[in-house]
């Protein structure tokens, strides 16, 4: 086959325009791509020391009453006897810190194999249950992958806090309405950390976007194991865990 | 004409339109536009004004500069300011924000015992990593300020006034001795500083190896300059009495030291208690080598 | 203090979410219990209207009317727990169709529209014949009847035998969409529970099932409770045919019903996962009594034996009903609140210490005597009712031979 000088300039130059377009496309779509964000929170459980300054600095921030019994975050402690048995306790949400050590009391100390802090909050879940049962659309993921829920539109029927399988939702005591973490969402959007990555002592709480390649949580992500909690609901959930043990529940 | 059922689908036709446009009015325009929520709700969040600050550079180091310079040196500079001035304490709670707005106003809280053992109680629980006291022990009704910086709480307090090198000590041997400057400043009023090496450097001690990372000649220089100085001027009041002393000097360490003291009675006798409470063996001697021993005889007497 | 919804009457135990509190009070617990009534009422109807049971005729009216008067009552329990009431109605303006909940809003209107259509052509004869009559009638509560009569009969006056014919048709026609309709509506109160994943008492499709064979046995007791107690206050003879074969078909409901709550419990008993730590110390333990005790021996076993043995009288059968009524409740009870009563953490439990009465309006709405109060309303409901759509035929033979 013969080609003509004119038919290969031609042939060339549609060829290159069409790679040009092409690259332009990509790099649109990449540039979407990047601004996509996935909020989430990495726990580390070895760092978790038990002071409880992140539930209050999360009541002080998102103003719920510090001295009413729900928290959108608090702290749990567990402590695993030589016969495999646990107990876990959680007092005042570790709002006053952990000061009194059951262990001597009720608990022999050299019984104990492990004892240990978890922080929890609401997993801001990839495929939430409260989002699935709420009757109105009061609470919905954004594109950032937090939940929220709408003051104004909820009724409050408690079906979400029945949905949620962590216990990270409560009736918020004077808004009367379902509350939750949100990750501080107000924090986030303003370029701060949550406030209890903020306060946190030992940097248990890392927060960051999953998305970005150049956040530490994403470079967790990749070289840590890490694990969620309840992972059997098929919530999955945004708060990874570091030295989960299976205690933890 | 139009039967029965004509007439009820005709009804139920107008109380459909009635409520669809009940439902234009009252639903908002945003619902739906982006899933099925309230799309404002989303800016509503997001503007909520953050109350705690997180950003301390620009913030709090502009007028707590030396406070500022002592957390960023040592190692709690990993910590908030807020941690600890915004959360608890005797003051009252008030979270950055408030205190930026109006300093004087709205004081951040500071300086208590609580707060400090929040982190550092004792626990089975609380991971190896963090310095844990028993608070019970460790002295129960004294300021944790009093002997410790929470800014750089490595650092001794008042290091400042030293000339020499101090802070190689305090690193070194705090591991294992309490209030080692104390110790040896009272050491340096008994003995010169030359019997003193010898002893440091020997295989006397038990420290030997740590010791000898520090030069001789430095570790001179600094016991020559606590020898100078005069035990800390704040400790030593000028009240006397027995329930004077043992309040402002025991009690910072013991929570019972009248009870103490009866036993120490029983056990070592009354020579015994006074050598041993004047000793090295007893870590707060310091705090009483200004008391002349007829004073303390006088003490040990009425508690007996 | 502020108030935290369920404080005050959570009591918990080992350990618990420290925000897990019995959020769903007595009121939810009366709320598929009254939605279960109303559908086991219009059953009882349609087996006349739909199915021709003619021994059903005296009282198929009765249970007509009873289930509308339930059905305004089903709401009002779901409206006092709301936290905001005053946005109920964003159910109907913005329903999440993933949400068991938002579609039971619609499901309970769709069945409101077609009780009421039955209820209407069921009685649009006499309706008609009633505005004629107080048409000449004088007196202000006559003209104010009449003006509801003349209301109801929507303009149209014809009933003469092409008109009933076709009265009779739609009539049959909304009963055979109206069962359907019943079933989805406490079927999807089954649903609104068995769907929460979170929860492993409540998480199982036999969950829609057992709600809506044990709302047709509660029905059905409700229609001989009430029918019983109807003739006596009206010092009218009890149809003892109607009577026995509501008793029939309540029996072999029991039967059913007795078998399926059997099979979820021995269900959950056999597979062991590993939620039964916990689910043991539920159904062998703190609500061993309610459910074995009360839900099946007092309200299912003892009641097939009494309606079961031969020659039924009427204090047998009302006695029978009681008992079948309570055990429904305690059914009802044992799910809301059984499967509230243990933390989802597995390691812990709450004892719902329920509030009688209190001085606390917050408190006192969800409280034993607010609920009370709620199962009186659908009977002075009934009385309002009978005075417009008489219930009973025979007063309209007392009009004819007059």
């Amino acid at each position: 086959m013969k080609v003509s000088r004119r038919r290969f300039i031609k042939m060339l130059s549609v060829v290159s325009v069409a790679f040009f377009i092409k690259s332009k496309i990509d790099k649109v779509f990449a540039k979407e791509e990047k601004k996509k964000k996935r909020y989430i929170m990495v726990v580390d459980i070895n760092k978790c020391i038990g002071c409880g300054s992140c539930v209050i600095a999360c009541k002080l921030e998102n103003e719920v009453p510090l001295d009413a019994e729900v928290y959108r975050t608090w702290v749990e402690r567990y402590i695993v006897t030589k016969d495999h048995k646990v107990y876990v306790d959680s007092i005042k949400g570790g709002i006053d810190a952990y000061k009194k050590n059951p262990i001597g009391k009720e608990i022999k100390k050299e019984d104990v194999i492990k004892t240990f802090f978890v922080p929890k909050l609401c997993n801001q879940c990839e495929n939430p249950s409260c989002v699935q049962v709420c009757p109105v659309g009061a609470t919905y993921k954004t594109e950032d992958g937090v939940v929220l829920v709408d003051r104004k539109w909820c009724i409050g029927c408690g079906y979400c806090i029945q949905a949620c399988p962590y216990g990270a939702r409560f009736f918020h005591p004077v808004v009367k309405t379902a509350d939750k973490c949100t990750f501080c969402y107000h924090r986030i959007k303003k370029g701060l950390k949550p406030a209890c990555v903020t306060v946190c002592p030992t940097r248990a709480r890392i927060f960051g976007d999953k998305m970005n390649p150049n956040d530490e949580v994403y470079k967790i992500l990749k070289n840590e194991k890490v694990n969620v909690l309840k992972p059997e609901t098929g919530n999955e959930p945004q708060v990874f865990y570091i030295g989960m043990s299976k205690e933890v529940r | 004409m139009l039967n029965q059922v004509h007439r009820v689908i005709l009804v139920i036709i107008v109380l459909f339109i009635f409520v669809s446009i009940i439902r234009e009015i009252v639903v908002p325009e945003d619902f739906g536009v982006a899933g099925h929520f309230r799309y404002s709700n989303i800016k509503e969040w997001e503007q909520l004004e953050p109350k705690l600050v997180g950003e301390y550079k620009e913030t709090c180091a502009t007028c707590h500069t030396k406070q500022f310079k002592e957390w960023n040196e040592g190692i709690h500079a990993g910590i908030s300011c807020e941690t600890c001035h915004a959360l608890v304490g005797n003051v009252e709670r008030y979270p950055g924000r408030l205190h930026l707005s109006n300093p004087s106003k709205y004081k951040m809280s500071k300086d208590s015992r609580e707060l400090c053992l929040r982190c550092h109680e004792k626990l089975e629980s609380r991971p190896k990593f963090i310095k844990q006291v028993i608070s019970e022990q460790h002295a129960p009704k004294g300021k944790c300020t009093t002997c410790h910086n929470p800014h750089n709480p490595i650092k001794p307090l008042l290091i400042n006034k030293y000339k020499t090198n101090i802070s190689l000590i305090t690193n070194k041997c705090n591991p294992c001795h309490v209030g080692t400057i104390y110790r040896l400043q009272a050491l340096a009023k008994e003995k010169d500083s030359e019997s003193i090496l010898d002893f440091l450097y020997s295989v006397r001690h038990p420290g030997y190896s740590v010791v000898s990372t520090i030069e001789k000649e430095e570790m001179k220089k600094i016991i020559e300059e606590l020898s100078e100085r005069k035990v800390e001027e704040k400790r030593i009041e000028k009240k006397t009495g027995t329930t004077k002393i043992i309040e402002n000097r025991c009690n910072v360490c013991h929570s019972d030291t009248i009870s103490k003291l009866r036993n120490s009675l029983k056990i070592r006798g009354f020579d015994g208690t006074l050598d041993f409470i004047l000793s090295d063996k007893h870590p707060g001697s310091f705090m009483i080598k200004d008391i002349s021993r007829e004073t303390l005889k006088d003490i040990l007497n009425e508690v007996k | 203090m502020v108030e935290v919804h369920g404080f005050d009457w959570t009591i918990k135990q080992l350990y618990t979410y420290p925000n897990e509190y019995i959020y769903w009070s007595v009121l939810i617990v009366v709320y598929p219990y009254i939605t279960g009534l109303v559908a086991g009422a219009f059953v009882v109807s349609s087996l006349y209207h739909l199915f021709k049971k003619e021994a059903l005729k005296p009282v198929s009216r009765f249970a007509l009317l009873l289930s509308l008067a339930f059905l305004l009552v089903a709401p009002m329990p779901l409206l006092l727990h709301l936290q905001h009431p005053e946005r109920a109605f964003n159910i109907y303006w913005t329903p999440n169709t993933s949400s068991a909940m938002a579609m039971f809003g619609y499901v309970w209107l769709t069945y409101f529209i077609i009780l009421c259509l039955e209820i209407w052509f069921v009685y649009r004869a006499d309706i008609v014949r009633m505005a004629m009559e107080y048409k000449e009638k004088r007196g202000f509560f006559n003209r104010i009847k009449y003006y509801i009569y003349k209301a109801l009969t929507l303009g149209y006056y014809r009933i003469d035998e092409e008109a009933l014919k076709l009265d009779e048709k739609v009539g049959k026609f909304l009963s055979a969409i109206g069962i359907p309709a019943a079933c989805f509506l406490h079927g999807y109160v089954g649903f609104i529970f068995g769907s929460v994943k979170a929860n492993p008492l409540w998480n199982t499709p036999m969950m829609p099932v057992i709600f809506l064979v044990s709302a047709v046995v509660s029905g059905i007791a409700l229609t001989i409770f009430s029918y019983i107690i109807a003739m006596k206050i009206m010092k009218r003879d009890i149809d003892m045919v109607a009577l026995k074969t509501m008793s029939y078909y309540l029996v072999l409901f029991i039967l059913l019903d007795f078998a399926l709550e059997m099979l979820e419990i021995l269900n959950h008993a056999y597979k062991q996962t590993e939620d039964w730590v916990v689910l043991k110390n539920i159904v062998f333990g703190s609500f061993a009594f309610t459910i074995f005790g009360v839900q099946f021996l007092i309200g299912l076993v003892i009641p097939a034996i009494i309606l079961s043995l031969p020659g039924l009288t009427v204090r047998r059968a009302f006695f029978a009903s009681i008992l079948v009524l309570i055990g429904v409740l305690s059914m009802r009870w044992n799910v809301v609140v059984g499967g509230q009563s243990f933390s989802k953490s597995l390691y812990g439990y709450m004892v719902y210490d329920y509030p009688i009465f209190s001085t606390n309006i917050l408190i006192l709405k969800e409280s034993v005597t607010a609920v009370a109060f709620l199962l009186l309303l659908p009977f002075i409901f009934l009385i309002i009712f009978n005075k417009i759509l008489p219930a009973f035929e025979f007063k309209e033979e007392k009009h004819s031979t007059h």
